[in-house]
């Protein structure tokens, strides 16, 4: 549902895989589990409107502020050792 | 406020318990809601039967108690009332009263309960337990810990007023050092030292820029109310404290997946506060409130909640707080009783223990922490991360 006007209908799907974006905010979390702390993460705008939290990856620190701008990348999320199974999804990474 | 005419006095909270919050090894959960529904039965001088119904809330229920009413109805040996039990995520214990207040005024029942409990400490963890979000968003939602979302506050909110990122660290340690303070005060408070400046400045970074003393820690605890029609408060007792406003805003997803939010405020707290000044009649919070407790689960939460209850004016918060404006001699004491940084967070009995500290200010009997007469309070419960919550603001007074 259209937050703004209340339509249900008469969206179109975009891919956003080839878009840029915009950091608007972001932490590097040392508490929450990451093999390789820590964890940056953070909200994004996509270029042309929308947003997702989402992890940043292949962050020198330092270098991540609000306003970085981004692009993306399907990469590994978590392994699951004990099935062998291997979850991924997009990432952010700063340009 | 639309529609309906409120319940702006039409209840009464008659009776009050809160337990010790710590870590409470010795106690299972029912123990600690039997201590504090000893002392709430005692407050209001009714006997348990007098009670007709029940509202429980518990956020975590694979931790703790386990799910449904039961945990609460077995623990009191209740006499087989409607026990209801309610999770709205950390503003569960402000949303048990809610119902409770909300049976009474709508004249269902008479005397209702409110208990929140939540026991945490056995998992062994010192913040928030890893949990799953569920099947969808675990899929693409960051492994974050919940410092990891307020954080994001700090940054953003730096960001809107253009601040100088050490001044809102220093704003964020002031913070704790006020609460380390006035926790000190408070024999039910699970943290009782006081810290310093330079403590809260050189602690160990959990999520830049939250350190150690930002964070709240978890604790075991229970907070109970018992509210009534205020006829019945009358024939009770004198120094009654009545229910003002009970509002909460729920997040839509807006903040969450539009860019029009800056993600420098907390949408919801502005509007649950809105509505509950309207509702109360209060117009001008900094010279008509004499107390906040706010949800205080991060310092940069606290910090940007003045602003969001208009306390502060915009941008204006970090200045406030190093000014003292709500420390326990500052304009509108905030946290006087330690907050969740040192009182505890039990998630579901938290908002109850911010309504019991009103609840003792507004009666003068807040032992070595008593405000001089108080007349308006103000309680802030928030759950969630920022971008995506559920907010309860309680406003109480004589």
């Amino acid at each position: 549902v259209n937050a703004h006007c209340g339509a249900r209908a008469g969206f179109s799907e975009r891919s956003l895989a080839d878009a840029r974006g915009t950091v608007r905010t972001w932490t590097a979390d040392r508490l929450t589990f990451d093999p390789d702390p820590p964890a940056y993460f953070g909200t994004v705008d996509f270029d042309g409107g929308g947003r997702l939290m989402m992890d940043f990856v292949d962050v020198e620190p330092g270098r991540l502020d609000v306003g970085t701008r981004v692009d993306f990348h399907f990469r590994i999320k978590d392994i699951d050792p004990q099935r062998n199974f291997r979850r991924y999804f997009w990432k952010a990474a700063p340009l | 406020v639309t529609g309906g005419k409120g319940i702006r006095d039409k209840v009464a909270i008659v009776g009050m318990g809160c337990s010790k919050f710590g870590e409470r090894w010795q106690a299972s959960p029912a123990d600690l809601m039997v201590e504090a529904f000893e002392e709430c039965l005692a407050d209001a001088g009714l006997e348990k039967q007098q009670i007709e119904a029940a509202w429980f809330g518990s956020a975590l229920d694979g931790f703790n108690v386990g799910p449904s009413a039961i945990p609460l109805a077995v623990a009191l040996r209740l006499p087989y009332l409607p026990v209801t039990r309610v999770e709205n995520m950390c503003a569960t214990g402000t949303e048990a009263l809610r119902g409770a207040v909300h049976a009474v005024a709508a004249g269902a029942c008479d005397i209702a309960l409110a208990l929140g409990c939540e026991k945490l400490k056995d998992t062994g963890y010192g913040g928030l337990p890893q949990r799953t979000r569920g099947v969808h968003n675990d899929m693409f939602y960051p492994n974050l810990s919940a410092p990891g979302t307020f954080a994001q506050l700090a940054s953003a909110y730096q960001t809107a007023h253009r601040l100088d990122a050490a001044d809102v660290k220093r704003a964020m340690a002031h913070i704790s050092v006020k609460s380390h303070a006035n926790g000190a005060q408070n024999p039910k408070a699970h943290l009782r030292r006081k810290i310093t400046m330079e403590q809260a400045l050189n602690a160990p970074m959990i999520a830049d820029p939250i350190g150690l003393f930002d964070a709240c820690g978890v604790s075991d605890g229970a907070a109970c109310a018992i509210v009534a029609r205020p006829e019945i408060a009358r024939s009770l007792r004198k120094a009654s404290v009545f229910v003002k406003s009970i509002q909460i805003a729920v997040s839509n997803g807006a903040e969450y997946s539009h860019s029009a939010w800056n993600g420098a405020e907390i949408v919801t707290t502005r509007l649950a506060a809105q509505r509950a000044y309207e509702e109360a009649g209060i117009s001008n919070p900094r010279r008509e409130l004499q107390l906040t407790e706010v949800h205080d689960c991060f310092s940069i939460t606290e910090l940007v909640t003045m602003e969001d209850l208009g306390l502060s004016s915009p941008g204006e918060a970090v200045r406030d707080v190093l000014d003292g404006a709500f420390d326990a001699d500052g304009v509108v004491p905030c946290q006087i009783d330690g907050g969740l940084k040192c009182f505890g967070h039990p998630i579901g009995a938290s908002g109850l223990r911010m309504i019991y500290e009103a609840y003792l200010q507004l009666q003068g009997r807040a032992g070595s922490r008593q405000l001089r007469d108080p007349q308006l309070v103000l309680t802030h419960n928030l759950g969630g991360m920022p971008a995506l919550n559920v907010c309860a603001v309680a406003i109480l007074g004589h």
